[in-house]
């Protein structure tokens, strides 16, 4: 093992240790008043924040020099994990003598430490060259741990979860929240990748329609929804039967449309890419041994061009994820529905609320597809 | 035996391949040569249809390739390319597999066939079945393109230029490698080259293109004693004809008894069945005017003198 200085670990441990002088919880007064910061010496008084300080300093410590990225993994998981628990076993303690509505809301103290303990633990997993399915696994089970922390009751006290309470349909948003996202990429996968493979073959189809696809995708996403709520309405005024099936102007229809019109460029361009990238010789091999275009296609060009579409449908997904929060603003419903409430409101934790599990999701899903490219991509790589 | 008839193809104002006849006798080699787009790729792709002639025909064993589907005629042909273009995504087992499961062999005959052919590439089934191509050398994957493309047992095989991206010493050893292959099985292999070395080295006959037109068919001898003027002569080499020629013939044919020679222990020896080619060169590098010509067994059974050499590479 090398001793030494680990630059990127150096000022990642500078940073935590700054942050800490940020406001880690903030007392407010109820849901809606701004609080004020809980003071850090009044903090470290809680046990459950000594205990995360104890684990955090030698984290900082084996951060900052060349150490086995296993113990630095661990240790910023183990760091993490003791914030959180921390934050939350305060709570009670800090909460007391204030009135019923009292709350704690996360300070950027927290945000900042937190996102900087995940770049130390991102940074180890990539030293550590793990497989991807490994890596997959390992992410699950400790954001099953986190949110068993969360679920165990020390986080009552935590205005997010006070907001998370109140909400009884959390995980039916989170369900349409995905079938939004899903729904609308599941046919612009079936239109799209036969649109890429055409393209592939036919350059003139490809300079009409790729410049067309980019131009959909400039629209901002409110105004496409915009443009969308026109036509829609005007269809459900003339056939009421569509408009009970949930083709209307505002709610999920003109959301499905808008996300599959922005997913398709993506999906045609890559699935064009990847039929592109297939060696030349490979198709003159397999034409001369006497395959015929279907087994070429099935056999060859789509097993060939995959890791390359996959990339394509990891940005789709991605981005869909976060758009279908837009959606909430015209009644599309998912996590956006929180969003735009807590917008209206004030209440940033119930913004909160609406955006967390948005990018949970979409990090999760954008690591389950890394982990499907990189099993395609196991025989030549 | 293979026909070509008139054999044409133009792209567009281009005249790719010109009114070309030609015939090549089942069990031979026969090397088409000439430059870049002279035509000699389009013609190997015009008997297994991957390019269809504007005119002429395509006869294998009397019959038409147009009388069958393109994709059940390719599974009778043997394809090798320069590129080799092997599946990436698959092991070296199912690339060899891949024609013989076109077919609709069973998995015993598939199993057999490419334990076959690994064997007969001298190559370790355990080591290399289960390898993925890109971890291969280059002299490997082409190795395992011609046993993919003999996988089916084609009488014919076409090949274009599959040992071109080859450095040198891979190159001879794989040509040698093909030409005891090609004896051993008795198919036919057309091959597509630009290397006259290649050619004369292979070939049983060589076919010289220019232009879209061949300008002269002959055995590799034919060809160095009596190029045709112009082209055909320029490629087989001016003063180079002459070490072509020793590369031709064997030292046995020409050696002497060795009772016409003072040999001495010191006489450097060669075997018989070296080419004169590489007794010249011994003579050369050994600064000995007189080799011991050997055989099998190691014992002395000529001599072979420098004098023997000027006669036989002046070209009648």
């Amino acid at each position: 093992m090398r001793f030494g200085i680990d630059r990127l670990g150096l000022t990642l441990a500078i940073a935590a240790g700054l942050s800490l002088l940020l406001p880690l919880v903030n007392l407010q007064p109820n849901r809606i008043l701004p609080g004020s910061a809980v003071a850090l010496d009044l903090l470290l008084a809680q046990p459950g924040m000594q205990l995360f300080i104890l684990i955090l300093l030698p984290t900082l410590l084996i951060s900052a020099v060349h150490a086995h990225a296993t113990l630095k993994l661990l240790l910023g998981a183990l760091s993490l994990l003791a914030l959180i628990y921390g934050v939350g076993a305060s709570g009670d303690a800090l909460l007391q003598d204030q009135g019923p509505f009292a709350r704690l809301a996360l300070g950027s103290g927290f945000w900042t430490l937190s996102l900087l303990l995940g770049l130390l633990m991102t940074d180890a997993l990539i030293k550590q060259r793990i497989g991807a399915l490994l890596r997959l696994l390992l992410v699950g089970v400790y954001l099953a741990l986190i949110f068993a922390l969360l679920a165990s009751g020390h986080w009552d006290g935590i205005s997010l979860l006070l907001e998370y309470h109140n909400q009884p349909a959390f995980w039916q948003q989170g369900a349409r929240h995905l079938l939004l996202a899903l729904g609308s990429i599941l046919p612009a996968l079936v239109i799209g990748v036969p649109l890429g493979i055409r393209c592939h073959r036919s350059p003139r189809l490809r300079t009409a329609l790729i410049p067309l696809l980019s131009l959909l995708q400039t629209i901002p996403s409110l105004a496409m929804f915009g443009l969308l709520m026109i036509p829609l309405s005007l269809i459900a005024l003339a056939y009421p039967a569509l408009a009970a099936l949930g083709i209307r102007g505002i709610g999920a229809a003109p959301a499905v449309i808008a996300l599959f019109l922005y997913s398709l460029l993506p999906i045609v361009s890559n699935t064009a890419a990847g039929f592109d990238g297939v060696d030349r010789n490979v198709l003159l091999a397999a034409r001369g041994m006497g395959m015929s275009r279907r087994q070429l296609l099935w056999q060859i060009e789509l097993p060939l061009a995959l890791p390359v579409m996959l990339s394509g449908l990891r940005i789709v997904v991605t981005m869909n994820i976060g758009l279908v929060a837009v959606a909430g603003l015209i009644g599309g419903g998912g996590y956006g529905t929180y969003i735009f409430q807590g917008l209206g409101q004030t209440a940033t934790d119930l913004v909160l609320l609406g955006t967390l599990p948005t990018i949970l999701l979409a990090f999760l899903a954008a690591m389950l597809i890394d982990t499907l490219i990189a099993m395609t991509r196991k025989e030549d790589a | 035996m293979i026909e070509l008839r008139g054999l044409t193809r133009t792209f567009g104002e281009r005249i790719a391949v010109d009114n070309l006849d030609l015939r090549v006798e089942s069990g031979e080699i026969c090397a088409l040569i000439g430059t870049s787009g002279c035509g000699k790729s389009t013609t190997l792709k015009m008997i297994n249809r991957l390019i269809e002639p504007t005119a002429g025909q395509v006869l294998i064993n009397g019959e038409d390739v147009r009388r069958q589907p393109p994709e059940q005629l390719r599974r009778r042909i043997g394809y090798a390319i320069q590129g080799v273009g092997l599946f990436p995504h698959r092991t070296v087992y199912d690339n060899i597999a891949a024609v013989p499961r076109l077919l609709g062999w069973t998995r015993l005959q598939i199993d057999d066939r490419v334990r076959e052919l690994l064997e007969l590439l001298k190559m370790a089934f355990d080591t290399f079945a289960h390898q993925y191509p890109h971890r291969l050398s280059g002299g490997e994957q082409q190795r395992i393109g011609v046993a993919r493309a003999l996988a089916a047992r084609p009488e014919l095989m076409l090949m274009d230029e599959p040992f071109g991206a080859l450095d040198p010493l891979t190159r001879e050893r794989l040509q040698g490698e093909l030409k005891q292959i090609q004896r051993l099985l008795g198919i036919t292999i057309i091959l597509v080259t630009h290397d006259m070395e290649e050619a004369i080295r292979l070939a049983d006959r060589i076919a010289v293109m220019d232009g879209g037109r061949l300008l002269q068919v002959g055995t590799p001898l034919e060809l160095l004693r009596h190029p045709r003027e112009g082209f055909v002569s320029q490629l087989v080499g001016g003063e180079e004809r002459a070490l072509r020629l020793l590369s031709l013939r064997t030292i046995a044919e020409l050696m002497q008894p060795a009772e016409l020679f003072a040999l001495t222990d010191d006489t450097p020896s060669i075997a018989a069945g070296s080419s004169l080619r590489d007794a010249l060169a011994r003579q050369l590098w050994q600064r000995a005017p007189v080799l011991r010509v050997v055989d099998a067994e190691g014992k002395t059974c000529g001599a072979i003198g420098l004098e023997q050499m000027l006669n036989a590479g002046d070209g009648n």
